[in-house]
């Protein structure tokens, strides 16, 4: 059952005026009564009090109400209001009739090679999937299905880059490498946060050393850009620690000897 | 009081179905239902336990189930054997439809019964797995609510997966 109409609308508004309350309760029980419907509480404040003081304080108490140009009382107001609230936060469910916590529990069970043909179903599945929480929560329940990647070279010197899937044992192609990377010489690669492959520094044939950072998202299936690196270098050494992507040596264009300095770059912080 | 306790020392508890259908169970296909365990352990199992999310057509069938189950586990046949023998029964118990299959998974779920759940919800991602698109929208009733672009946008970021 809903709150008794009288004495949610006097929760609600606080009114000072004692009479006009009386009023409001009044023309509240004759509506509630005859049309069994609850009382609209955010758009009655001037038939009760036609000051602007008081409307004002009651805007300050109420946030979102307003002056309103018809002093009735529509009893759709505040239904209207809900609904539109309601649209905007609740979403589709992911199969109609059931929870989605049953759903999920169907989908995180998808090999992770038919996650793309998902992504087509429905928009509310697009973005289950190209989301971190399935995938985390295939990773808690010992799911989750790794993939080797591998970049190749083409003869005319181009690099694409493949996936392996272990499980079903089958290649898949990455997106294209974005242009100014792709011919790059001597660059590093790694996969950190579990889903990102990153393709640091190297050498392009007619720019010379690059500090360019690129990485491939498993979510998004596309290639991003991270921050460049301090220094250009290629053919140096890298390494993972605890999700931070560690640069040492290597050589740069124009300078004789190997480079001695080393750097960092912790996805989170992304710097 | 005393009815539950009779019960209790024959070891048979009557379940009933949403739509009131009451069902006589043993206690060895009973606690495989995890609600119904901690109802007996509790005491609770009155005259009859009521379980108003599953009909009385998914109940029968999960009964069915658990007492397969239970059969097969007590049965003193070697694990193996035991094994293989759940393993054709499971295969065969899943043939049934989807729209069945999601209620066993979401009765499973409100029971508590791991293994079924497990093999619902297995079953119901192989059949993803093996469907094209349209079929897994149609098997679901789920509405493809992307426009003809944004649907062609999808298609070309994923354009490998969909030869």
């Amino acid at each position: 059952m809903a709150p008794h109409p009288e004495s949610e609308a006097e929760a609600r508004h606080g009114l000072p005026c004692k009479d006009k309350r009386l009023e409001v309760r009044r023309q509240k029980t004759t509506l509630s009564s005859r049309q069994g419907l609850k009382v609209d509480s955010v758009s009655c404040y001037c038939k009760v009090d036609s000051g602007l003081k008081t409307v004002v304080g009651a805007r300050k108490f109420v946030p979102g109400s307003k002056l309103c140009i018809q002093p009735d009382i529509s009893p759709h107001a505040r239904k209207r209001k809900s609904s539109r609230g309601e649209r905007t936060r609740v979403q589709p469910p992911l199969l109609p009739g059931f929870p989605d916590y049953l759903a999920i529990a169907c989908l995180i069970r998808v090999p992770r090679v038919e996650h793309n043909k998902l992504r087509l179903v429905c928009k509310r599945w697009y973005k289950l999937l190209a989301g971190n929480f399935l995938y985390s929560l295939r990773k808690s329940l010992g799911m989750a299905e790794e993939w080797v990647y591998v970049i190749k070279r083409d003869r005319d010197g181009r690099i694409s880059g493949h996936a392996f899937d272990l499980t079903y044992r089958m290649w898949q192609p990455l997106p294209p490498v974005p242009v100014e990377y792709s011919s790059a010489l001597g660059f590093g690669s790694a996969v950190l946060s579990g889903c990102h492959l990153y393709l640091f520094g190297g050498k392009d044939p007619l720019k010379g050393s690059m500090r360019c950072v690129i990485f491939y998202s498993a979510r998004t299936n596309k290639w991003h850009r991270a921050p460049g690196m301090i220094r250009k270098r290629h053919f140096f050494g890298s390494c993972v620690i605890n999700n931070c992507l560690y640069v040492d040596g290597g050589e740069c264009e124009g300078i004789q000897r190997t480079l001695s300095s080393a750097e960092v770059y912790g996805p989170l912080r992304n710097c | 009081m005393s009815s539950s306790t009779e019960l209790t020392e024959k070891k048979v508890f009557l379940l009933k179905s949403l739509d009131g259908v009451i069902f006589e169970v043993e206690e060895s296909v009973a606690v495989q239902l995890e609600v119904i365990r901690e109802l007996i352990e509790g005491d609770c199992a009155r005259p009859f336990i009521s379980l108003y999310n599953v009909t009385s057509e998914i109940l029968a069938l999960v009964i069915e189930y658990c007492k397969h189950h239970a059969e097969t586990c007590s049965g003193g046949t070697s694990a193996t054997i035991a094994d293989e023998d759940l393993k054709t029964f499971d295969n065969e118990f899943m043939n049934v439809d989807e729209n069945i299959l999601l209620e066993l998974c979401s009765a499973a779920d409100y029971l508590d019964i791991k293994s079924l759940f497990e093999l619902t919800c297995r079953t119901l991602a192989s059949l993803i797995k093996d469907r094209t698109i349209i079929e897994v929208r149609k098997m679901f009733n789920v509405e493809n609510d992307f426009s003809v672009v944004e649907e062609k946008a999808v298609r070309k970021e994923f354009a490998w997966a969909f030869k």
